[in-house]
């Protein structure tokens, strides 16, 4: 007889891949030295992380590991101080697991479709840094800042680059989980650990 | 850790109310406000140095919002005011973010959470995420000790031989990752994890004069931020 | 206590049972050893008593299991577990929070214990074991010896009738060898009945009540403690067991002589301010087989980290073939075997591992490498689906196919049984033959016996050369249990 109401190994399972997403985003920070880049931060994290999503879709097979794991991850923006990022990755999160638990966690295209969904709500969150500031400024334009900044932050903060920035985390999304099947083909299957 | 602490939840409340208020009320002196508090409150708990660090970055910024960006325009204007301004709208957050993971225990963590009645389903792996942590670090330690001391051919191209760079991280990060999971399993199902009856935790704590203090500057705050907001209407 | 009938267990997908209709009775207060070689089921056996077998691995089984009365598939994991409490061999995995307290307090905080007691509890435990010294530390700063002597700690919070160890000793210097033996005797004294499976024996001693020799699933033999412990030299050898008493060293091998591969002058290591190596001067030579050992957190892993080149020496400097080296040639030279040895597998294959080295495709070389470490039979699997002696000899062979010149080992036998350990002393022995210069950090005395001529001891920032000749085996035994 197995006690099958809490089960400790898939609790411990969602927080280890958790863990190496987590290890993951901050890996992926490096794309945040440059002004430039650092817009794509979304993208190099959804490309670094796919694989551990991929392997969590796999091995914890119950109704809320992915829900968890977009919490926690939330969590962790909270405290770098992006609190506003983590009702999307719940959001984000949410909608990922009812995609995989319609599909019962087998179909590949289904789960990276749940992922490239998760990684771009996630940009939602990262460019309300940029929205809120674009609102913060206007109130301080009083405050002897000029028109021009104003208008230049909107023209990035809406439209086209918005767009851009989606398709590319989207993408990335894309190749993370790809990524990440290749290494379960190549190196883990082999290995005897999938 | 002073004997007068505050409790896991009101520092949790502080993180909360720091996050959202600083995005959604977006006025300087709100933010000027929860950044002094907050680095009170880490000063209170002992690491000056640090605090002072911080302040002297946050007024660099400030200054630089008031004194150097109207004199820019363009890309200058841009790239400066998103470290000036955007990064620096996220100190007060960081810093309740420290003041709560500096100062808590990941038991006393758990306890409080669990106190606040969210889900076992929810603390466990977040426990277990904190936990690991620092152990993959240690895997990517060995992992890059390793690759020094090996010498890989110089074939194929440079994105063939950056992609297997970046491969050979993710491997044995997996494996271990089997084989720790499995193990930490044991240890924590040994240990009754899986008891469904209240954890309790051996510190216990209970709301202290210190959290009652800082719960009704809390909500002093928010009656100057509604007064102020009525008043600029009106 | 404990009562076993006719259990026969075999994991999913294996064809072969790992328990053999087991029959087995311990009385309250016993103390029971189980031994045998790797494989033959003494950790299975253990899972069924402390419940994770059927409740956390899958897998057929068939008899009955009772401890303490209550049937063991019958009972709710967290109950079980109020009532017998576990060790396991790996330090590292063992933990589930970050610092010491926590997880002391772990057990009894998820059996909702008030925190009163907890505390209490705790105060009264340190004291019983003496482990002042551990208490309010974080995990990640502790040494081996003292997480295990943790973790020990923390099974015993919830005052448990049942203890069951699983190789506890397979990571542990001497010195915490010994501290276990007291543990392990106080808690005989109370009275606790105790299942414990080794491969180091000689602790146990005065300890074991009965033992269980174990092969292939079944219990082969069963004995007193005393008896066991009298056995002779070749019964103990033929049944697979490593060495019964610890005896004083007689080293068998003599000092290599060969061209000097690498000379240390006054190197020094710091972290920071922290000075952890200083004045150290030493040569090593083609042959040479130096053992390593001290306390865990005496700096043998710097030591380790400067002679590869892994970390540049805060003074002096090294010399390989009379020429100063700089950190950069000392790593094309060394190899290290590390403790764990999946951090440093990186091919697809077995093969693929040894090519991956090479520039210019070298596979006959490759080949040759392969048969000289008995792994041809697995060049197409993948490395991390080898065993973990096989993926040592990967990890030797991916250094001889560099050229590597000195070679390093990272407590290779640590939860080795005796053939495994006699395996490894063989590969060493074969490096020193072909010229290689081989350091091995170990704990295990009885593999500094069979294997080394020289060995460092490495204690208060320096270190003192032991050779052979000069009775090294007292003073080795009397330095490391202080």
């Amino acid at each position: 007889m197995k006690t099958k109401n809490t089960n400790g190994k898939d609790l411990i399972t969602t927080g280890i891949y958790t863990a190496l997403y987590i290890v993951a985003l901050f890996a992926a920070s490096v794309a945040n030295v440059t002004p430039l880049t650092f817009m794509f931060y979304p993208a190099v994290a959804s490309l670094l992380g796919g694989t551990f999503f991929l392997m969590l879709a796999i091995k914890v097979k119950n109704s809320f590991s992915i829900i968890v794991w977009g919490i926690i991850v939330g969590l962790l923006f909270l405290v770098l101080g992006m609190g506003m990022a983590l009702p999307f990755f719940v959001v984000g999160a949410v909608v990922g697991q009812l995609i995989i638990a319609k599909s019962g966690h087998k179909s590949l295209g289904m789960i990276t479709l749940a992922y490239i969904i998760t990684s771009v709500c996630s940009v939602g969150g990262y460019a309300q840094l940029f929205f809120t500031t674009d609102s913060y400024l206007k109130e301080a334009s009083a405050r002897g800042l000029t028109d021009d900044f104003v208008n230049g932050l909107s023209k990035y903060a809406t439209g086209t680059f918005l767009a851009v920035i989606i398709l590319v985390t989207a993408a990335a999304a894309l190749c993370g989980i790809m990524a990440g099947r290749l290494i379960m083909k190549k190196h883990l299957v082999k290995a005897g650990v999938i | 850790m002073k004997a007068g602490g505050l409790d896991v939840r009101t520092k949790l409340i502080l993180l909360l109310y720091t996050a959202i208020v600083v995005f959604a009320v977006p006025k300087l002196w709100l933010e000027v406000t929860m950044f002094a508090l907050c680095s009170l409150l880490h000063i209170i708990y002992g690491s000056v140095r640090r605090s002072l660090k911080y302040l002297v970055i946050y007024a660099v910024a400030v200054a630089v919002q008031f004194f150097l960006l109207p004199k820019l325009s363009g890309a200058a204007l841009m790239t400066v005011s998103i470290f000036a301004v955007s990064f620096r709208r996220l100190m007060p957050c960081i810093m309740a973010g420290r003041l709560l993971l500096q100062t808590t225990t990941a038991s006393e963590m758990l306890n409080g959470l669990q106190k606040l009645h969210i889900p076992i389903e929810v603390t466990i792996p977040l426990a277990v995420t904190v936990r690991y942590i620092p152990a993959v670090k240690e895997q990517l330690q060995h992992i890059r000790d390793a690759r020094r001391l090996r010498q890989f051919s110089k074939r194929g191209g440079f994105l063939h031989r950056a992609l297997r760079s970046v491969e050979l991280y993710y491997v044995p990060l997996l494996v271990s990752a089997v084989q720790m999971s499995d193990e930490i399993t044991a240890a924590a199902v040994t240990r009754g994890i899986e008891d469904p009856c209240r954890h309790t935790s051996a510190l216990e704590r209970r709301f202290g004069t210190a959290d009652y203090l800082l719960l009704t500057l809390l909500a002093a705050l928010t009656a100057l931020i509604i007064f102020t907001r009525k008043a600029a209407v009106a | 206590m404990i009562r076993i009938q006719g259990l026969t267990f075999t994991y999913p997908e294996q064809d072969e049972a790992v328990l053999k209709d087991i029959t087995l009775d311990i009385g309250r207060g016993e103390t029971v050893l189980l031994c045998g070689v790797s494989g033959c089921g003494k950790s299975t056996l253990l899972r069924t008593i402390n419940g994770m077998i059927p409740h956390v691995t899958d897998g057929e089984i068939t008899g009955v299991v009772t401890v303490g009365g209550a049937a063991v598939d019958d009972t709710p994991m967290y109950e079980l577990s109020r009532r017998t409490g576990s060790v396991f061999q790996n330090p590292k995995s063992q933990f589930f929070n970050l610092d010491s307290d926590s997880e002391l307090a772990f057990a009894m905080e998820n059996a909702g214990r008030p925190s009163a007691e907890i505390r209490a509890r705790m105060e009264q435990l340190t004291e019983l074991f003496g482990i002042e010294h551990l208490r309010g530390r974080s995990i990640y700063e502790m040494s081996g010896g003292e997480k295990q002597i943790l973790a020990i700690a923390s099974a015993c919070m919830n005052d448990p009738d049942v203890l069951v160890l699983d190789e506890p000793t397979a990571n542990l210097d001497p010195a915490a060898i010994v501290t276990m033996q007291k543990i392990l005797a106080v808690l005989r004294s109370q009275g606790k009945t105790i299942v414990i499976a080794e491969h180091r024996l000689s602790f146990l001693r005065e300890l074991a009540d009965t033992v269980c020799i174990m092969q292939s699933g079944r219990i082969v033999q069963r004995m007193s403690g005393k008896d066991f412990f009298a056995i002779n030299e070749d019964t103990r050898i033929s049944l697979g067991l490593r060495q019964l008493a610890s005896r004083p060293l007689t080293a068998s091998q003599k000092p290599a002589r060969g061209e000097e591969l690498l000379c240390a002058k006054n190197i020094s290591a710091a972290y920071g301010k922290h000075k952890v190596l200083s004045g150290l001067f030493f040569k090593a030579y083609a042959g040479d087989i130096i053992g390593v050992t001290g306390r865990n957190g005496a700096g043998k892993s710097t030591l380790f980290r400067l002679i590869c080149g892994l970390q540049r020496p805060s003074g002096g400097r090294f010399l390989t073939g009379g020429k100063n080296c700089s950190d950069k040639q000392l790593r094309q030279h060394s190899c290290i075997v590390m403790q764990d040895v999946n951090f440093q597998l990186f091919g697809e294959s077995v093969i693929d591992e040894c090519m991956i080295s090479s520039d210019d495709a070298d596979e006959a070389k490759a080949e040759k490498v392969l048969a000289d470490m008995q792994l041809t039979k697995w060049r197409e699997s993948h490395p991390m689906a080898l065993s973990g002696g096989q993926k040592q000899r990967l990890a030797i062979a991916a250094g001889l196919m560099q050229d590597k010149s000195v070679y390093l080992f990272d407590e290779p036998t640590s939860g080795l049984d005796y053939q495994s350990m006699i395996q490894v002393r063989d590969r060493i022995r074969e490096l020193s033959q072909r010229g290689k210069a081989v350091f091995v950090i170990t704990h295990d005395m009885e593999l500094l016996d069979m294997l080394c001529s020289r060995c460092f001891f490495v204690h208060d920032g320096g270190i003192s050369e032991i050779y052979a000749d000069d009775g090294y085996s007292r003073v080795v035994t009397k330095l490391l249990c202080g």
